[in-house]
C-alpha cells in the first residue's frame, strides 16, 4: 500500500482524506453509509454518480442501495440483473480480490462495449467508467462503493484507486461502529427498563448540544458556539445516543424534544 | 459470546473518548489509560518486537532495556510463540494456550513475570510476522482474577477501530512530514483535468453560458454543471471565473 501511495498520492490527497474523516463524524449514526456521506465522497473522487450497493449474487437482486438521494431497500433493479452482473463483480467472484478496481482493469474496452450490460444498461445511462471499492461480505453477497463517470469524462486514475485503498480501514471502522450502535439499540428494545431513569437524563451540556444539532448546526459550528472541541461535541452526542436509545442526530433531537429535555 | 447492553455502550463510550484524545498517536498513554477503564487491569502496553532478532522495537523499549534482556533470554512468552507458529492474531489469554501448572513451571514465569507481579495476560495481536510482531497487552497480578471471556470479546471488538486509529495516525504523520507546498503553487502544474473539462472551462472563459456550452457540445446543461463542479474541486476554486483564470494561469506557465 505504501508503495502504491508514494507513487501516486500527494499531500493534498492525504489532507482531503483527513478532511473527509473529520467531516464524516457529522454523519455518524446507525447507518455506516448515510446518503450525505455517499454524496460527500464526490469531493474526494469526483464522479457523476456514487452508490453504495449490496448485491445478492444467487438471488440476482440488490437488497440495499444508497446514493446521495437516499436509501433504497430491495430494489429489484431487474434491468441490471437481466444483463448483469458487471465485469468487476464477476472478477471479484472469480478471484476473491477485494482491492479497488476500475472497469478498465478487468475488461478491455473492446470486449466491454460488446456486452449486453453496456449496450442496454450503462450506455443508455451515459456511464462509461466505473471504479469499485469492494467491502467485506459473506454468503454469496458482494458489497461495494461504486463510483461512476460519464462518457467524455476521463477514466479513474491510479491516484483515485490509491485514495480509496487509504479510505478502506476507516470505512471498516465506520461499519463496525454503526453495527455496535444497532446492537445497542436492539438490546435497549429487549429491555425497555434496562436503563435507569438517572442514566437517561441529559446533562445541561448535552441538552445544549442536542438543541444545536437539531437546529442543523454541524459539530464544528456547535464546537465554535460552545467553546469546546469538535471531538468533545461528538462525545456528547454519542452519550446522548446511548441515553436516548437512538442512532442519529436527527433522531436524538426529535426524541429529546418529545421527552421535553430540549425546548 | 453475546455482550450486554452495558458492555456495548461502554465500547461506544471508549471509542468516542479515544477520538477526543486526538489521532497523532494510535496507542498513546492516554488511550491506553482509557482502555484500562474499559477492561480493568494493572497495565496496558503496546508492544512491538523483532522476534527473530529477539528484541523489542517499540518507542518505550529503551526504558526497560535491562529487564527486556531477561525476557528475551528466557522467552518469548507462549502467546508470542503461538502467534508466530499459527499466524492467529485473535485476542487470547495466557490461560487459553497453556495450563496454569505448565505456565508456573516456565523459567520465564518464575524469573520474570512472577517477580514483576504479573500473572494474567490478555493480548490482542496486531501482527504475527516475526520481524514486526505487534500487540496490545493487558496485564493483571495474582491478586486479581483472570480475564473473562466477556473481556476477551470486548477487546476483539476493538480491532477495526484500532486499525483505523493506526491508519489515521499514519496519515497525520505523513502530512506533517511532507515537504511544504511551494508558495508559487507549482504543485498544481498538472491539473489533471479531463479533455472535456478543459474544453468546458475554455468555453466558460470565453464568456459562454452553461446552456450555450451544452448545445454546442451536445450534452445536457446538467452535465455541464456537473463537469464544472468537478473542475472546481480539482482546481480548488469556488466559481466559474476563478476556474477560467486558474486554467489560463496554468496555460501561460506551460507556454512560458
Amino acid at each position: 500500500m505504501t508503495t502504491l501511495m508514494a507513487a501516486t498520492v500527494r499531500r493534498a490527497d492525504l489532507e482531503a482524506i483527513l478532511a473527509l474523516l473529520a467531516d464524516s463524524q457529522e454523519y455518524d449514526g446507525d447507518e455506516a453509509y448515510p446518503p450525505d456521506l455517499v454524496g460527500r465522497f464526490a469531493q474526494l473522487i469526483p464522479a457523476a454518480h456514487i452508490v453504495y450497493r449490496e448485491n445478492d449474487l444467487e438471488g440476482r437482486r440488490t437488497p440495499r442501495m444508497i446514493d446521495a438521494a437516499g436509501v433504497f431497500l430491495d430494489e429489484a433493479d431487474e434491468h441490471y440483473w437481466a444483463v448483469g452482473p458487471c465485469p468487476v463483480t464477476v472478477y471479484r467472484s472469480r478471484t476473491g480480490d477485494l482491492s479497488s478496481a476500475r472497469l478498465s482493469d478487468v475488461v478491455s474496452w473492446r470486449a466491454y462495449r460488446e456486452t449486453a450490460l453496456y449496450r442496454e444498461y450503462f450506455r443508455p445511462g451515459g456511464i462509461d467508467h466505473l471504479l469499485d471499492l469492494a467491502l467485506e461480505a459473506g454468503g454469496g453477497r458482494q458489497r461495494s462503493v461504486l463510483f461512476c463517470r460519464e462518457r467524455g469524462d476521463r477514466d479513474f486514475t491510479e491516484r483515485d484507486r490509491a485514495v480509496l485503498e487509504l479510505l478502506r480501514p476507516h470505512l471498516r471502522a465506520r461499519e463496525a461502529r454503526a453495527d455496535l450502535r444497532r446492537r445497542v439499540l436492539a438490546t435497549t428494545a429487549d429491555h425497555p427498563d434496562g436503563l435507569a431513569g438517572a442514566a437517561t437524563a441529559l446533562t445541561p451540556r448535552e441538552r445544549e448540544v442536542v438543541y444545536l444539532a437539531g437546529a442543523g448546526r454541524t459539530n464544528a459550528e456547535i464546537a465554535g458556539a460552545l467553546w469546546i472541541s469538535p471531538a468533545t461535541v461528538k462525545k456528547h452526542l454519542e452519550n446522548v445516543y446511548l441515553k436516548l436509545g437512538v442512532g442519529s442526530r436527527a433522531a436524538a433531537a426529535s426524541e429529546a424534544r418529545s421527552r421535553g429535555s430540549v425546548g | 459470546m453475546r455482550l450486554a447492553h452495558s458492555d456495548l455502550s461502554a465500547i461506544l463510550r471508549f471509542l468516542s473518548d479515544a477520538d477526543a484524545l486526538g489521532s497523532e498517536e494510535a496507542y498513546g498513554p492516554a488511550v491506553r489509560e482509557r482502555l484500562r477503564v474499559l477492561i480493568p487491569c494493572d497495565r496496558v502496553s503496546y508492544e512491538q518486537a523483532d522476534v527473530t532478532a529477539r528484541r523489542f522495537t517499540d518507542p518505550e523499549a529503551q526504558l526497560y532495556e535491562s529487564e527486556d534482556a531477561v525476557y528475551w533470554a528466557l522467552g518469548p512468552c507462549s502467546i508470542t510463540e503461538y502467534r508466530v507458529r499459527t499466524g492467529d492474531v485473535s485476542a487470547v489469554r495466557m490461560s487459553d494456550l497453556i495450563s496454569r501448572r505448565r505456565y508456573h513451571e516456565q523459567p520465564l514465569y518464575r524469573e520474570y513475570f512472577a517477580p514483576s507481579g504479573i500473572e494474567h495476560f490478555l493480548e490482542l495481536g496486531l501482527s504475527s510476522v516475526p520481524a514486526s510482531y505487534r500487540a496490545l497487552v493487558l496485564y493483571r497480578g495474582s491478586d486479581a482474577p483472570d480475564f473473562s471471556e466477556r473481556e476477551r470479546t470486548i477487546l476483539e471488538l476493538l480491532r477495526p477501530h484500532l486499525r483505523a486509529r493506526e491508519a489515521r495516525a499514519t496519515l497525520v504523520a505523513l502530512v506533517a512530514g511532507w515537504p511544504p507546498v511551494p508558495e508559487d503553487g507549482s504543485e498544481t502544474d498538472d491539473l489533471q483535468l479531463t479533455t472535456r473539462e478543459r474544453e468546458i472551462v475554455a468555453m466558460v472563459a470565453a464568456g459562454k453560458t452553461n446552456a450555450a456550452i451544452a448545445s454546442e457540445l451536445w450534452i445536457s446543461p446538467a452535465t455541464v454543471k456537473k463537469h464544472l463542479e468537478n473542475t472546481y474541486l480539482k482546481l480548488g476554486v469556488g466559481n466559474r471565473a476563478a476556474a477560467a483564470s486558474r486554467l489560463r494561469a496554468e496555460t501561460d506557465r506551460t507556454l512560458a
